[in-house]
């Protein structure tokens, strides 16, 4: 099993950066889901050999992050906390970068609201920038298997967001 | 797999589709990620090294949020003490073979737990089944944990770092509390069936059964045979008046079951977290009788200031428990070291547990129908205060009323009290 303080140092900012990525804002909570991610790792260091300790951290922090995304999505209010402040200082405007901000939470809802392994895979492909046989070999699953759960897991992640778009709309008041 | 991808594996181009565009938001923000503080490297490397116990910069926010926050979870640690949430899962025999057989298959099982209060908000949880005996259940303020196998739940308060380790082995009806057990002695016999009805693009047939009063509906997929949903209400004929005043009437939904999912081992333990500060508490919820309502009542009038609250159900006990909480916070709470502030949270939730027992037996008895109906409470008496009545109810079987006075008297009267507003703990508005 390796060091944890070398563990911590190499690959923590790969864990900071996965976290962020997905909750977006860096916090006590996102700090608190960084150890967890380590104190995780290190438990299964001690159960299990590990193979590929990249590809398991990177894993459990993406675990970590989501379950965070969920309970904030779950939490009234939290997700509408997300980053106000940085979206007025973007350079390119605030127009762009709010519709940015909507779109990156509206995935992070969406993300919230599919079943967590076929989030966590999505975000290992399209986050993470894994391949088929990366993510294969840390959940446990056939290249091909990932694959359609990737397919039909953004077919069902575009659903939500095309419906949550739609309510807005709706919501828009007429004059 | 037909994705048009560029280089890095993450979607391009203008005119994408919403999830692409999405993608790409996150992706863009990504030069704002502040670099990983190196603080945060020290405390992990201590915490998940030698096991020191860290702390994360959001713990020192403490505020009357953070109290009402925490004294609703209190109350819930109650209602999970008594089995309410999935514990109430346990009882039954579902009537579905081939459901049941494919459950019973599955060696853990995640869902979202959908509980809803008449008339209250929804609240959801993740939950995590897995053989032999673990519920986690993850909220948006607490996570309960429990283990059947070790008749203990432990409910972990994120927000003051706080852990209550409850331990059931002196009462035996709250063993089952995992749907995967509950399956295992389900039989094919004593269901009906509801008709076939689609959810979530799953076309799904109904099945229903009933036991002690509570009835369960199981929705499984025709094709698979799982269950897509598991629907039930906590309770007959109606709880409460919807504020909480009453002993809530609660819908529970178990939903998006993902059957055999990946899940992490290390997640399955009554370990209390590092940074955590734990309060241990025995609780027996066994035979509970008339006179644990009057020290149920008592209890209430005492956390309340020496006056009965306007209710003895979950909703008031979050806002009695916040009230309590607040007069004994000191003026400059916030402003104290995080030490001393742990300390007080420490006491806080001692001081919860030693009321948690004596709530959850009275309520266990007024939840159980073979002990009595039309259960009333009139709040604003003094507590102590000789003849003016506070909770009445009939005794199973019997045309008389038992009434408790605010001094903890009970008398036994043909006339149910009169005057003043009382509410019915299970119904409508008492006339």
């Amino acid at each position: 099993m390796p060091d944890v303080a070398e563990m911590v140092r190499s690959s923590g900012g790969m864990v900071w950066r996965t976290i962020c990525r997905l909750v977006g804002r860096a916090d006590g909570e996102v700090e608190d889901c960084f150890q967890e991610v380590f104190v995780a790792a290190m438990e299964v260091g001690r159960r299990e050999t590990v193979r590929n300790w990249e590809g398991m951290l990177r894993r459990i922090a993406t675990r970590k992050g989501l379950d965070l995304v969920r309970r904030r999505v779950r939490s009234k209010g939290q997700m509408e906390e997300m980053d106000v402040g940085e979206v007025v200082g973007d350079a390119e405007g605030p127009g762009v970068a709010l519709e940015r901000e909507e779109l990156a939470e509206g995935l992070r809802r969406a993300l919230a609201e599919v079943k967590p392994v076929e989030a966590e895979v999505f975000c290992l492909k399209h986050l993470e920038d894994l391949s088929y046989e990366e993510i294969g070999a840390v959940v446990g699953m056939s290249a091909g298997n990932v694959g359609v759960m990737i397919h039909r897991t953004k077919g069902r992640l575009r659903e939500l967001m095309e419906r949550r778009v739609g309510r807005q709309r709706s919501e828009v008041p007429h004059e | 797999m037909s994705e048009k991808m560029h280089g890095n594996g993450t979607f391009g181009g203008a005119g994408s589709d919403l999830v692409e565009r999405g993608v790409r938001a996150i992706r863009e923000k990504d030069g704002a990620i502040p670099a990983l503080p190196e603080s945060l490297v020290r405390r992990t490397i201590e915490r998940a090294g030698a096991g020191e116990v860290s702390k994360g910069s959001g713990e020192g926010w403490f505020s009357m949020k953070m109290v009402r926050r925490y004294s609703v979870a209190a109350g819930l640690t109650v209602l999970a003490g008594m089995g309410i949430a999935v514990g109430l899962l346990g009882r039954g025999t579902v009537a579905f073979a081939d459901v049941v057989q494919q459950v019973q298959s599955a060696k853990a099982v995640r869902c979202t737990l959908t509980v809803k209060p008449d008339g209250g908000k929804k609240s959801a949880f993740d939950v995590l089944m897995v053989e032999p005996g673990w519920v986690i259940e993850r909220g948006a303020a607490m996570t309960m944990i429990t283990s059947s196998a070790d008749h203990k739940m432990m409910t972990l308060t994120p927000a003051t770092k706080q852990a209550v380790v409850i331990d059931w082995k002196k009462d035996d009806a709250t063993g089952q509390v995992n749907l995967l057990e509950t399956f295992k002695n389900v039989s094919g016999k004593e269901s009906k069936k509801l008709g076939t009805r689609e959810i979530d693009g799953h076309q799904t047939e109904g099945f229903e059964f009933s036991q002690h009063g509570m009835e369960m509906e199981v929705w499984a997929d025709t094709k698979t045979q799982l269950p897509v949903k598991v629907e039930t209400d906590f309770g007959a004929g109606g709880w409460g008046d919807g504020a909480g005043n009453g002993i809530m009437r609660i819908h529970a939904s178990f939903s998006d079951f993902d059957w055999n999912p990946v899940y992490d081992a290390s997640e399955l333990t009554m370990k209390v977290p590092e940074g955590y500060t734990a309060t241990n508490a025995a609780m027996n919820l066994k035979g509970p009788t008339e006179q644990d309502v009057v020290v149920m009542l008592k209890t209430f009038g005492e956390m309340n200031g020496g006056v009965m609250p306007k209710g003895v159900g979950a909703g008031a006990l979050g806002e009695v428990m916040a009230k309590g909480m607040q007069k004994k916070m000191p003026a400059n709470m916030s402003s104290l070291p995080a030490e001393e502030r742990q300390k007080l949270q420490q006491q806080m939730t001692a001081e919860a547990m030693k009321m948690a027992e004596p709530i959850a037996r009275g309520w266990a008895f007024m939840g159980d129908a073979k002990f009595g109906s039309e259960w009333r409470y009139a709040g604003g008496a003094v507590a102590g205060k000789k003849g003016t009545a506070v909770l009445w109810y009939k005794p199973a079987g019997k045309e008389t009323w038992r009434v408790i006075d605010a001094d903890g008297t009970v008398r036994e009267e043909k006339e149910a009290p009169s005057g003043g507003e009382a509410v019915s703990l299970f119904g409508a508005a008492a006339k």
